[in-house]
C-alpha cells in the first residue's frame, strides 16, 4: 500500500504544480488497486480557482501488466498517463469525444505513452466541436468536472517538444522485415504487448477521429525519441481520420508496415521528419498538410526495409493531396532502401532540398522500386523547391536519379499555390487539375494539395486555435 | 633395444652401484604464501643429483654420498632461485630440508596482448561505446625491483599456453571469455569491477608487491568450482630474510603519446588547474588517481534525481529550478588539445624479518613485513582510427559488396594514473604457527578524451560530429588475515605422526568503479567553403549527453582447510592416503547505481565552434511565456538501472590424494557448493531476479609417473648427467559458471554505453562444464620442458547473449544454451642451446602453442532472422573471444656472471569473434597482429640494475573487420574482403628505468 499513497500524493503533487499560484482545497483521492499486475488508477479531486469552486478530477492511470481494461474515459475527467499504458489484446478503450489526456513527463523507461496493443481496440471519436486532445501534464487545458462542456484551454508555445510519450496503436496487418513480428521502438521485446505485425491487412484497431496530439516525442528509451502517432503494423479496417500532431520532438506520424489509411491529417513543428514510413507501408492517405519549423528535418522519410532491406511487400502508399510547407532549408523527401509509393496532387512547397531517390550500386534502393513501377509522383506542384523553377531542378540536383524520374505530368507552380503559407487554400495552378488516384478511399476533389476552399482544420486543431492555420 | 631402454639400463647401472653408502635429502618447497610448487628443480650444488617437486611441491634425492652441500632450488620460469647452505648428508639417513621460494623477483604488470575489447554484448557498436570501449593502450611498462630474470607476473600470466589478455584487464584461456576464467588474490575471492562481468580486472595489481601469479587449468574440489578455462591466483609478497630497502624510478617514451601537441585532454576547472589531467599546469587529485570534484556532477541537481525532485517540464518557479540547476553544471563539455609528456613510475618497497626472540631459543619467534608503494602514469594516442558499421543490405546473392552504413575518424587520448600500497606482517610464533595481516589499496584514475567525424547513410545532408571526455576511477582495498598450522598427531619414535596441516584465510575486499560524469557532444555540420554550420539533431544523431555510474562491491571470504595423511601397508610398500577438506563461504554485494542528463538546446541559439559559449549560463534563462529557455538540462536517469545483488556461496569438500602404485597418483573427491543469488532494481516495479542451486561436483585426476627422477648420463664419458621426469596426467572434472547479477536481473535498461536494452533473465541457470584434459609431459632437465595437451569441455546450459531480433533497437539478453563445445591441443617447448654448442648455454628458446575450436549453437529466432539475407549461415559459430591459435614465443640471452638478461618475446592470436550481427551481415572478427618486444636487464654491481625495453615494436594495426566473399570470382577462389570496423595503431614504446637497493 505504501506505493500506493505515494502515488497519490505524487497525483495531488502534479495538480498543484499544474495550477501553480491558483488556490486549491480539500484535495480528496482514491485509488482502485484491482492486484499486483492490474492498473492503478488514483483519482485526484482538486477545488481550483480564485474561490476553490472548480472541480478537477484528475485520474492517474498506472499499468503494471493487465492494460487499462474494457473501460471508457470520460470528459469530466483528465486522465493522467504515467509510464507506459496499454490497452491489452482483447480490451477495448472507449474514450468520449473532449476527454483530455495527459502524458507524464519522464524519459526512457518512464515516458508516459498509450499503447494501444496487437489485439485490443481503441474508440476515440471526437468530434470537431469536442476533439479528444493527448497533451502534457505541463498543459493546463481541462475541463472541469462540473462545467465539462467548456474547454479551459491554454496553449502552450509550438516549441515545446517531448514533455510527454506519445500515442501508439499496434496492429496485426503485415510487415516486410524478418521475423514478421517487430518491437516497437523503445519497448523490450521482453514486453510481448509491444510486438506488432502479422497476416491481417484488414485489422481493425478501432477508430480515431478528431484527435490532437501535442508536445510528445521525449525520448522513450536507447535514444529513441517517440514519434506523435505511431501506427505499427496497423491493418486498414482501422478508422483514422482528422488526426493533428503537433509540435513533436521525432517525426509527426510514423507507419511501420501495415496498411493504414488516414484521412485529414495535419503535422506541424515536429522535430523530425513530418511523415515517416518504413517496414513495407502500404496504405492510403488523403489531405495531409505538414508544416516544418527550423528544427524539421523532411517532409517524408520513407524507408522500404531495414532487415533485409529488401523485404517484401515493397512499401507502397499510395497518397494523394497532401501538403507539405518546408522551412527553407530541409528537404522535401527522402526515399531509400526500396520504399515505393505513390504521390498524387500534392503541392510541396519551400524546401531548400528536392527529393532524393536513393541509388546504390548494390541496388537495395528506391531507384530500383522506380525502375519498377512502385515509385510514383503524379499531378503534383512544386514551388519554392530547391529555388527550382524547372522540374529537373526540384529533384535533388546532386543525384544522378533525377534526370530519369518521370515528371511529365508534374508541375513547377508558377506562382504561390495556396493563399498563404499560413492558409493554404488551394489557389493558382493548385485550385484544379487533380487525377484521382484509383481505389474507393479517394475523395474526389479537383484541386491539388491538402485543402480546397474548405479549411476543414478550422476551430478544432491547436494550429487553427493558436492562429497558425487559417 | 630402442634409446629409451637403453637410458633405464643405464640408470640402473648408476643406482645399483651408489646406493648402500649413501643417504637421502628430502624436503618440501612452498612459495610465498606457502604453497606447494611443484615442478622445481632441486639440486645440489657442485653435483649432478638433483630432482623435481611433486604436485605437493615435496621432493626427495637419493643416493648422495655422505658430505656437506648446498640445495638449491630454482624455478627456471622466472630464474628464481633459493639455497640452503650446510646439509649435512650421513649414509643411511634422511635429511629433511625445507625450502621456501620468497625471495622478491621482479615482476612486471601482466602485459596486454589486446586492445580493442570484442565486447560479446555489442550488435554493431556505435561511435559512444566504441570510444570508450576501445582502451587504447592500458600497457604498463616493466616495474623495476630487482633485475634478475624476466618479469614474473607477464611469464606467469602470458607466456602461459593458451592465455591471453583482453582489453588489457580480462585473462581469456584456452579460448574461453572471462566468464570462464577467475581471479583470486592470495587464495581468496576478490570482488570485478565491472558491472558487466564476473571477471577482475588484472590491470589494477601493481606488480611490485606480487610475487607470482598462477594459472590452473584444471580443477581440484580444494579450489573454487566457478572457472573452466583457468583459475588465476595472485599471490603477493610476503617478507624478506633481512632489511631491504628498493627504490626504483623509470620513465618512457611511446612514438604517438609522448609530446604530442595533438594530444586530447581536458580541464574542468581551468583556472585552477583542477581537473587538468595532463598537460601539466599544476598539482591536482587526478594525478594521484582520485577524482576532483569539478569533474562531479553538481550534488543538487544529483540529490533531486535521486529523491526524485529534479524538475521536469514546467513554467515558473519550476522552470526557474531546472534554469538554475542547469546551469549548476560544469561547463567544459569537449576535449582540448595540449602537449603530453613521457610515461613514468616510481617504485618503493621496504621489508624485514624482525626476531622477536634470540636465536638461541627453540621456537623463535619472527615478525616479518613488507611494504611497497607504487606509482604510475602512462598516456596513450592515436590519430586516424577508423570505426565505421557496414550492413549486408539485401539477399547475400545479388550483393557483391557490403554497405557502408556509417564511417567515423577517431582521435583518442587516454592517461593513466595507478597508485598502490601495499602491507604485508607476518608472525611466526614457530616453526608450526604463523598469522599474517595483508592489507592493500590500489587505485587507478583513466583520462579519456576522443573526437570523431563521420558521416551515416541515413543523413546524408550532414556530417556528425561526437566527442567524449570521461574521467574513472577504479579501487580495490582488501584486508586479509590468514593463518597456517601444523599439529602433529600420534608422534612416536620411529615415526613423525601424522602431520594435521591447518590453513586459513578471512578477507574483506572493497572494489569500486566509478565514472564521475561522462560528458558526450553529439551534433551534425554543413560544409560550405571550409565554413560549418553546426545544428544539434538530437532525432538523428542523439542529444548531448552527461552520464555517471558508481560501482561498489563488497566482498567476504571465509575459507579453511584441512591436511591430514594416513599411511598403510609394510614400509616396503608404504601406501599414503592425503585426505583433505574444507569449508568456505564467500559473500558478495553490489550496490550500482547511474544518472543521466541531456541537453536540451534549442537549434536557433546553438554555435557548434563555440560550445561552451553556447551552453553558457547567458544561454540558460527562465523564460516569462510558455516557452523552453533555449538550453537546459533534462534528467534522463532510468531509476530502473539502478539495482543492489548479493550472491553467497556456501562450499565444502572432501578429497584424497593416493599413491596406487608407486607410479601412479589418483587425486579427487568432491565439492559442494550452495549459490544463493539476489538481485533488486530500485524500481519496486521491476522484477527480482533470484537464483538458489546446490551442485555438487566431483573430480578425479590420475598422474602417471612414466619417468621418475631419472638420473642419466648424457655422455658415457663424462660426470654430465641429465635428469628426466616424464609424466602422462588425466583428469575429468565437473565445474560451473554463474551468471552475473545484471544477467539474472529480469529488468530492461538501456545501457549508455553499448547504446542498447539489455533485457536480464531470472530464469537462467548455472553452466555446468564437463572438463577433459590429457596431458603428456617431460621434463629433460632444469629449464627445459616439452609437454603436449589435449583438452575437452562440454557445456551444459552455456550462457549467451542472445540478440532480439524482434527489436527494433539493439537489445539482448542472455540465454542458456542447450550445449556447447570447445577442444584443442596445446603444445609447450623449452629449451637451452647448448646442445648446439656449448658456447650457447646462455641461449634459450621456448615457445607455446594452442590450437583449439569451438561450437555453440544459434537461436532460432537468431537464425531465421540471418538466413533471411544469407540462407548459406551455418546454425553454429565459435564462442566469443575464441581463437583457433595462439602462439607465445621467447629468445632469451641470461648471463648471471655478467648480470645481464635479454630477451625477445611475441605473441599473437588468430582471428577472434568480436560481434555477432543478426541481421544477415558477417559476424566481425579481431585479426591478428603481433606483439614483439624486447627487453634488457644488466645489474651493475649488488645495489644498482638498470633495464631498457622496447615494447609493441612491429606497431601493427590492430582492427577488426567484417570479412565478405564478394563477386563470384572471389567466392570462388574463397578470398574475403576486409571491411574496417575498427582500426588504430598504438604507438612503439621505448622505456628506461633505474634501480637502486639500500
Amino acid at each position: 500500500m505504501k506505493n500506493l499513497i505515494k502515488m497519490s500524493l505524487y497525483a495531488g503533487f502534479m495538480a498543484s504544480v499544474a495550477f501553480g499560484t491558483v488556490s486549491c482545497s480539500e484535495d480528496d483521492s482514491t485509488t482502485t488497486n484491482p492486484g499486483s499486475k492490474g492498473t492503478i488508477y488514483t483519482e485526484t479531486v482538486s477545488y481550483l480557482g480564485e474561490d476553490s469552486t472548480k472541480k478537477l478530477v484528475q485520474v492517474e492511470v498506472k499499468d503494471l501488466g493487465e492494460g487499462t481494461g474494457t473501460v471508457t474515459w470520460t470528459k469530466d475527467k483528465v486522465y493522467i498517463l504515467s509510464g507506459r499504458v496499454f490497452v491489452n489484446e482483447g480490451q477495448t478503450l472507449t474514450i468520449e469525444p473532449g476527454t483530455i489526456i495527459k502524458g507524464q513527463g519522464g524519459q526512457g523507461d518512464n515516458a508516459s505513452a498509450l499503447i494501444v496493443a496487437r489485439g485490443a481496440k481503441i474508440m476515440a471519436e471526437g468530434t470537431k466541436a469536442e476533439p479528444i486532445i493527448f497533451t502534457s501534464v505541463n498543459d493546463n487545458t481541462v475541463r472541469y468536472a462540473d462545467d465539462v462542456n467548456t474547454l479551459q484551454s491554454e496553449l502552450l508555445s509550438q516549441d515545446l517538444r517531448g514533455l510527454w510519450g506519445g500515442l501508439i496503436v499496434l496492429g496485426k496487418a503485415q510487415l516486410n522485415s524478418a521475423p514478421g513480428e517487430t518491437a516497437i521502438e523503445g519497448i523490450p521485446t521482453s514486453e510481448s504487448r509491444g510486438l506488432y505485425g502479422g497476416t491481417d491487412d484488414a485489422d481493425n484497431s478501432g477508430s480515431l477521429k478528431y484527435i490532437s496530439i501535442r508536445h510528445g516525442g521525449t525520448n522513450i528509451g536507447a535514444d529513441n525519441e517517440i514519434n506523435g502517432l505511431t501506427l505499427g503494423g496497423v491493418g486498414s479496417g482501422t478508422t483514422i481520420e482528422n488526426i493533428e500532431v503537433v509540435a513533436n520532438a521525432d517525426d509527426g506520424v510514423e507507419f511501420f508496415g501495415g496498411t493504414a489509411q488516414i484521412k485529414h491529417l495535419v503535422v506541424a513543428y515536429c522535430g523530425d521528419d513530418a511523415i515517416d514510413y518504413d517496414e513495407g507501408y502500404r496504405g492510403n492517405g488523403q489531405f495531409w498538410l505538414a508544416v516544418l519549423d527550423s528544427d524539421g528535418d523532411h517532409g517524408g522519410e520513407h524507408d522500404g526495409g531495414t532487415t533485409p532491406e529488401d523485404g517484401s511487400p515493397y512499401a507502397h502508399p499510395i497518397i494523394s493531396n497532401v501538403t507539405y510547407i518546408g522551412n527553407g532549408s530541409s528537404r522535401t523527401m527522402i526515399l531509400r532502401d526500396n520504399a515505393g509509393g505513390e504521390y498524387h496532387n500534392s503541392v510541396f512547397y519551400n524546401f531548400g532540398k528536392g527529393i532524393d531517390v536513393e541509388d546504390l550500386d548494390s541496388g537495395e534502393d528506391s531507384k530500383a522500386r522506380y525502375d519498377a513501377g512502385d515509385l510514383k509522383f503524379e499531378n503534383n506542384l512544386f514551388f519554392e523547391v530547391e529555388g527550382g523553377t524547372n522540374l529537373i531542378s526540384v529533384v535533388d540536383k546532386d543525384k544522378a536519379v533525377q534526370s530519369e524520374l518521370d515528371l511529365g505530368s508534374n508541375a513547377v507552380a508558377s506562382a504561390m499555390p495556396f493563399t498563404s503559407a499560413e492558409s493554404p487554400m488551394a489557389s493558382g495552378d493548385a485550385a484544379s487539375g487533380a487525377v484521382m488516384p484509383s481505389g474507393s478511399f479517394f475523395t474526389s476533389v479537383d484541386y491539388k494539395g491538402a485543402f480546397g476552399s474548405d479549411n476543414w482544420a478550422a476551430d478544432w486543431t491547436y494550429m487553427s486555435q493558436k492562429g497558425l492555420l487559417k | 633395444m630402442n634409446l629409451r631402454h637403453l637410458l633405464s639400463l643405464t640408470l640402473l647401472l648408476v643406482w645399483g652401484t651408489s646406493f648402500a653408502q649413501t643417504g637421502k635429502i628430502e624436503g618440501k618447497v612452498t612459495g610465498s604464501a606457502d604453497e606447494p610448487l611443484a615442478w622445481l628443480e632441486v639440486g645440489i650444488e657442485g653435483t649432478y643429483y638433483g630432482a623435481y617437486t611433486d604436485d605437493n611441491g615435496q621432493y626427495f634425492i637419493e643416493g648422495i654420498e655422505p658430505g656437506t652441500y648446498t640445495v638449491k632450488v630454482a624455478d627456471m620460469v622466472s630464474g628464481t632461485t633459493t639455497s640452503q647452505e650446510n646439509v649435512v648428508v650421513t649414509a643411511g639417513q634422511t635429511t629433511t630440508v625445507d625450502l621456501k621460494l620468497v625471495e622478491t623477483v621482479e615482476t612486471d604488470q601482466v602485459d596486454f596482448a589486446i586492445e580493442w575489447e570484442p565486447d560479446p554484448v555489442t550488435e554493431e557498436a556505435a561511435l559512444e561505446e566504441k570510444m570508450n570501449n576501445d582502451n587504447v593502450v592500458e600497457e604498463q611498462s616493466s616495474e623495476e625491483m630487482k633485475s634478475k630474470g624476466a618479469s614474473k607476473a607477464s611469464d606467469a600470466v602470458k607466456s602461459i599456453s593458451g592465455v591471453s589478455i583482453v582489453n588489457g584487464k580480462y585473462a581469456y584461456i584456452r579460448g574461453l571469455s572471462d566468464r570462464y576464467s577467475k581471479t583470486l588474490l592470495n587464495g581468496s575471492e576478490v570482488p570485478g569491477m565491472d558491472p558487466n562481468r564476473n571477471a577482475v580486472a588484472l590491470d589494477i595489481f601493481p606488480s611490485s608487491y606480487i610475487s607470482n601469479i598462477t594459472v590452473v587449468k584444471t580443477y581440484t574440489p580444494d579450489l573454487p568450482a566457478d572457472y573452466s578455462g583457468g583459475l588465476i591466483d595472485i599471490h603477493t609478497q610476503e617478507y624478506p630474510d633481512s632489511l631491504t630497502i628498493k627504490l626504483s624510478l623509470g620513465a618512457t617514451y611511446n612514438s604517438q603519446s609522448s609530446f604530442n601537441n595533438n594530444f586530447r585532454t581536458f580541464n574542468t576547472n581551468p583556472g585552477q588547474g583542477g581537473g587538468e589531467s595532463s598537460v601539466g599546469n599544476g598539482m591536482d587529485w587526478t594525478v594521484l588517481g582520485f577524482n576532483n570534484s569539478s569533474q562531479n556532477l553538481p550534488t543538487e541537481a544529483v540529490n533531486k534525481v535521486q529523491d526524485g525532485t529534479y524538475p521536469g517540464f514546467g513554467f515558473g518557479s519550476t522552470q526557474e529550478e531546472m534554469v538554475s540547476l542547469s546551469k549548476s553544471f560544469n561547463k567544459v563539455m569537449v576535449p582540448t588539445t595540449g602537449l603530453s609528456g613521457m610515461d613514468h613510475k616510481l617504485n618503493f618497497t621496504i621489508g624485514n624479518k624482525i626476531a622477536l626472540t634470540p636465536d638461541s631459543v627453540a621456537e623463535q619467534k619472527v615478525y616479518g613485513y613488507f611494504f611497497g608503494v607504487n606509482y604510475r602514469r602512462s598516456f596513450s594516442h592515436f590519430e586516424d582510427g577508423e570505426r565505421n558499421i557496414y550492413t549486408l543490405n539485401g539477399n547475400i546473392d545479388d550483393k557483391s559488396e557490403l554497405n557502408l552504413a556509417q564511417y567515423n575518424n577517431l582521435s583518442t587520448s587516454k592517461d593513466n594514473v595507478l597508485l598502490g600500497a601495499y602491507w604485508n606482517n607476518v608472525l611466526q610464533l614457530n616453526t608450526r604457527n604463523r598469522i599474517g595481516l595483508n592489507l592493500i589499496h590500489n587505485q587507478t584514475g583513466s583520462t579519456t578524451a576522443s573526437y570523431a567525424e563521420g558521416q551515416k547513410d541515413t543523413e546524408l545532408d550532414w556530417q556528425m560530429r561526437t566527442t567524449l571526455i570521461d574521467y574513472t576511477q577504479r579501487s580495490l582495498s582488501s584486508a586479509q588475515l590468514y593463518g597456517k598450522h601444523e599439529h602433529y598427531i600420534g608422534q612416536d619414535s620411529a615415526n613423525i605422526g601424522k602431520k594435521l596441516e591447518i590453513d586459513w584465510i578471512q578477507s574483506a575486499t572493497l572494489a569500486s568503479q566509478y565514472q564521475p560524469d561522462t560528458r558526450v557532444w553529439r551534433d551534425a555540420f554543413q560544409e560550405t567553403d571550409s565554413t560549418r554550420y553546426y545544428e544539434v539533431r538530437p532525432s538523428a544523431f542523439g542529444t548531448p549527453t552527461r552520464f555517471s555510474r558508481e560501482m561498489n562491491e563488497w566482498n567476504a571470504d571465509s575459507k579453511i582447510n584441512f591436511s591430514l595423511p594416513f599411511t598403510f601397508g609394510p614400509d616396503s610398500a608404504q601406501k599414503t592416503l592425503t585426505m583433505k577438506a574444507g569449508l568456505s563461504n564467500t559473500m558478495k554485494s553490489r550496490e550500482y547505481s547511474e544518472l543521466r542528463f541531456d541537453y536540451s538546446i534549442a537549434s536557433g541559439s546553438y554555435n557548434g565552434n563555440d560550445i561552451e559559449g553556447s551552453i553558457s549560463d547567458e544561454n540558460m534563462n527562465p523564460t516569462s511565456s510558455s516557452e523552453n529557455p533555449n538550453v537546459f538540462i533534462q534528467n534522463n536517469t532510468a531509476p530502473g538501472n539502478t539495482y543492489s545483488a548479493t550472491q553467497r556461496v556456501t562450499a565444502g569438500y572432501l578429497m584424497g590424494s593416493y599413491n596406487l602404485t608407486p607410479r601412479l597418483d589418483f587425486v579427487g573427491g568432491a565439492r559442494v557448493e550452495n549459490t544463493d543469488i539476489f538481485v533488486e532494481s530500485a524500481d519496486p516495479t521491476k522484477d527480482k531476479g533470484d537464483l538458489a542451486q546446490t551442485d555438487v561436483m566431483p573430480s578425479a585426476n590420475f598422474i602417471y609417473s612414466i619417468w621418475k627422477d631419472k638420473a642419466v648420463r648424457s655422455k658415457l664419458d663424462t660426470n654430465d648427467f641429465d635428469y628426466r621426469n616424464m609424466k602422462l596426467r588425466m583428469s575429468y572434472n565437473m565445474t560451473l559458471a554463474r551468471p552475473t547479477f545484471r544477467e539474472l536481473a529480469p529488468f530492461a535498461a538501456d545501457d549508455f554505453f553499448l547504446k542498447a536494452t539489455i533485457v536480464g533473465n531470472p530464469n537462467l541457470e548455472i553452466t555446468k562444464i564437463h572438463n577433459l584434459d590429457l596431458r603428456w609431459e617431460l621434463y629433460p632437465r632444469a629449464g627445459e620442458i616439452i609437454s603436449v595437451s589435449a583438452f575437452y569441455k562440454h557445456f551444459f546450459n552455456p550462457i549467451e547473449v542472445r540478440y532480439a531480433a524482434k527489436a527494433q533497437n539493439r537489445e539482448f539478453t542472455w540465454e542458456n544454451s542447450d550445449e556447447a563445445q570447445l577442444y584443442g591441443v596445446e603444445f609447450e617447448y623449452r629449451k637451452k642451446l647448448d646442445f648446439i654448442t656449448p658456447a650457447l648455454k646462455n641461449f634459450k628458446i621456448g615457445t607455446n602453442i594452442t590450437l583449439s575450436q569451438s561450437l555453440i549453437e544459434l537461436s532460432p529466432e537468431e537464425l531465421e532472422k540471418i538466413q533471411s539475407i544469407d540462407p548459406y549461415r551455418e546454425d553454429t559459430r565459435s564462442m566469443f573471444g575464441q581463437s583457433p591459435y595462439l602462439i607465445n614465443a621467447i629468445a632469451e640471452y641470461k648471463n648471471d656472471s655478467l648480470g645481464l638478461n635479454m630477451n625477445f618475446t611475441y605473441n599473437i592470436f588468430g582471428e577472434r569473434l568480436a560481434i555477432v550481427n543478426i541481421d544477415g551481415t558477417p559476424n566481425i572478427y579481431e585479426q591478428p597482429y603481433g606483439d614483439l618486444n624486447f627487453n634488457l636487464m644488466k645489474k651493475f654491481g649488488e645495489r644498482i640494475s638498470v633495464s631498457f625495453r622496447a615494447k609493441n615494436i612491429l606497431n601493427p594495426t590492430i582492427k577488426s573487420v567484417y570479412k565478405f566473399q564478394g563477386d563470384a570470382a572471389a567466392y570462388e577462389k574463397f578470398e574475403d574482403t576486409e571491411y574496417i570496423f575498427s582500426s588504430n595503431k598504438r604507438g612503439r614504446r621505448f622505456s628506461l628505468s633505474f634501480g637502486y637497493t639500500f
